[in-house]
């Protein structure tokens, strides 16, 4: 990390001592008022930047826990998400994020408490099980090691009643929070999957596939839930070998009762975050795919998108009941 | 590769330096073999052989350096790989003829900040002030740095503006001992430091080239007729297609077309096909 913003005011946090200490002088440290100063200014290059990224430390002030986007979920009627952080150290083509924020640095709200002092407010206001999902504007696991995010909310959700269940997605191999920690019947780990050779060709920076899924039996040895996210879902060549494969691999030996869901999701872009994407990265070769605009998203044709899932659909219900399977549509 | 798509050499890097004063820039017109050149609408810069760098004197103050800057970069859909680069003399709490890149530009006036990214470990931050300043306070002080940031980030993206300040006064050698020939000494003895970053601006530039892809329409648009519209789907097919296909040469797809539409037909096909799910 050669650059560290911090906004003055959490200078003195024992989190962010922590953070800046761990780097000892490699890293410049810049103070700012706001993270915005530095994270939201319209004329960045996010290409740029997602080359080399600088961390920002912020508190996050407002809007902490936030309602999903219809249709997200695993079949909760209260589903909720917050992000400890924005941005990601990996660098998937197809990711919304690309599009989502002008910068690239990875904007670290260090305010943990804040955040879970809102996630008992949500959470009083239901009854039933409500979700709240991490993971959503930043890998859950893999910046662990700086941000001691689980660390710090492993304890708090084992103090939660069991309906207020943490989901985290991630495509790390860094488990160790989770080996440290006994396992807890309302967190559930959850992985996203592409095949191999997609993972390969678009998925950068990403750990390898064999290592993700040793990661991830070695959870569901212990007795960690575990969440599959076939999300999205990429046209290849051989498509159902390839899936067979992946979902094979996966799956054959994974102790059933640790499986919590597995959703399957097709690969859409809002518009506007599509031509974005695209200008960013005008030579790649997945967003150079046919895609078709249908209402205000970008996506495969309709008739491919339904093959996909059904095939991916019929070779997981081979080995789970129907009722763990979800699909996630994000209009 | 697709005989359509443009090999990267036929743009080249571009790098814009401003320095307010002459005597800032001279030592950097020698060193860089630069050719004074009329621009058409008054004024001139200093450009070198191969067109890669382009020098402009803004003028003292936030106000003449922001006029120059968006002079200078006029031309933004032509460099949209450019980089900027301000070299000039700084006051504050450091030694004499140091050389710093600037992390942090603070406008006096305005109480904004910038964020620019930098190119060496030495850093500082800068607060840019209307008038001369001996009071020297935390970081360095300029007169030009925020009127050339916030122009610049019309035409370019912060992460293409450089700051590079040489330490000229200071509390115990103030703003009276500064003369042409003493400006121009400083900027020579940082003249290494210097031409390493217009170095390494240059490379930057140079990727900011290679991420682009320029895709030749003509041999197509030569031999069928195209609506304004037309042209557009028909750059969007061939660009996918290049992309996606290796060796794709699109008039080996085209005999049978008779007509523009009869083409794009065809292209949107042929790129339907390149998804199968099997």
């Amino acid at each position: 990390m050669q650059t560290i913003y911090v906004e003055k005011d959490i200078i003195c946090h024992p989190r962010t001592k922590r953070i800046i200490e761990r780097f000892g002088n490699q890293a410049k440290i810049i103070n700012c008022e706001h993270y915005g100063e530095v994270f939201n200014l319209k004329a960045q290059n996010f290409r740029l930047q997602k080359e080399k990224p600088a961390l920002i430390l912020a508190a996050k002030k407002n809007k902490l826990v936030l309602p999903t986007p219809e249709g997200f979920g695993v079949g909760s009627q209260d589903n909720f998400y917050f992000s400890h952080m924005y941005n990601c150290l990996y660098d998937c083509r197809y990711c919304f994020l690309q599009g989502m924020y002008p910068s690239a640095h990875y904007v670290l709200f260090i305010n943990y408490e804040d955040f879970m002092a809102e996630i008992i407010q949500q959470a009083e206001k239901t009854t039933g099980d409500c979700y709240f999902f991490s993971g959503y504007d930043a890998d859950s696991l893999a910046y662990e090691g700086v941000s001691g995010f689980l660390q710090t909310f492993l304890p708090f959700f084992a103090k939660q009643p069991h309906r207020v269940k943490l989901e985290c997605r991630s495509k790390s191999t860094n488990i160790n929070a989770f080996l440290e920690h006994t396992p807890l019947s309302n967190v559930i780990i959850a992985f996203s999957f592409t095949p191999e050779a997609v993972s390969k060709e678009v998925e950068h920076k990403v750990p390898n596939l064999a290592k993700r899924i040793q990661a991830l039996h070695t959870l569901a040895n212990l007795g960690w839930s575990i969440g599959l996210r076939f999300d999205p879902l990429i046209a290849c060549q051989n498509f159902t070998k390839q899936y067979t494969d992946l979902v094979e691999r996966i799956l054959t030996n994974l102790p059933r009762e640790c499986i919590h869901s597995v959703s399957i999701g097709p690969l859409r872009f809002p518009i506007k975050m599509y031509q974005k994407i695209q200008s960013l990265y005008p030579k790649d070769k997945l967003l150079a795919e046919p895609f078709v605009k249908r209402g205000n998203v970008m996506s495969y044709r309709e008739d491919i998108e339904e093959r996909m899932k059904d095939i991916v659909k019929g070779l997981v219900i081979k080995h789970l009941e129907e009722e763990k399977i979800f699909q996630c549509y994000a209009n | 590769m697709s005989s359509i798509m443009k090999p990267y050499s036929l743009s080249t890097p571009k790098i814009y330096i401003l320095t307010a004063l002459a005597c800032e820039a001279k030592p950097l017109i020698a060193a860089l073999k630069l050719q004074k050149t009329e621009l058409p609408c008054g004024g001139h810069v200093y450009i070198n052989r191969d067109n890669s760098v382009e020098l402009m004197i803004t003028g003292v103050g936030p106000v003449k350096a922001a006029v120059a800057t968006a002079r200078l970069l006029r031309d933004k859909l032509k460099f949209r790989h450019a980089y900027l680069l301000n070299v000039g003399i700084a006051g504050g709490e450091k030694p004499i003829g140091a050389c710093y890149c600037i992390h942090k530009i603070t406008d006096a006036d305005l109480q904004k900040s910038w964020y620019p990214p930098f190119l060496k470990k030495a850093t500082e931050g800068l607060t840019t002030f209307n008038a001369p300043q001996t009071n020297y306070s935390e970081g360095l002080i300029d007169m030009e740095a925020s009127g050339i940031i916030q122009a610049a980030l019309s035409f370019i993206t912060r992460d293409q503006i450089y700051f590079l300040k040489i330490v000229s006064d200071n509390p115990s050698q103030t703003t009276h001992t500064i003369n042409a020939s003493y400006v121009s000494e400083l900027i020579n003895d940082n003249l290494a430091t210097i031409v390493e970053a217009i170095d390494a601006l240059i490379q930057k530039s140079t990727q900011l080239i290679e991420y682009s892809v320029t895709i030749d329409v003509s041999p197509i648009t030569d031999k069928w007729h195209f609506s304004h519209y037309q042209q557009h789907q028909l750059r969007d097919l061939l660009t996918r297609l290049a992309i996606r296909i290796d060796d794709f040469e699109p008039l080996e797809l085209l005999d049978d077309a008779k007509t523009s539409r009869d083409v794009l037909t065809t292209l949107s096909a042929e790129l339907d096909n390149t998804i199968e799910i099997d």
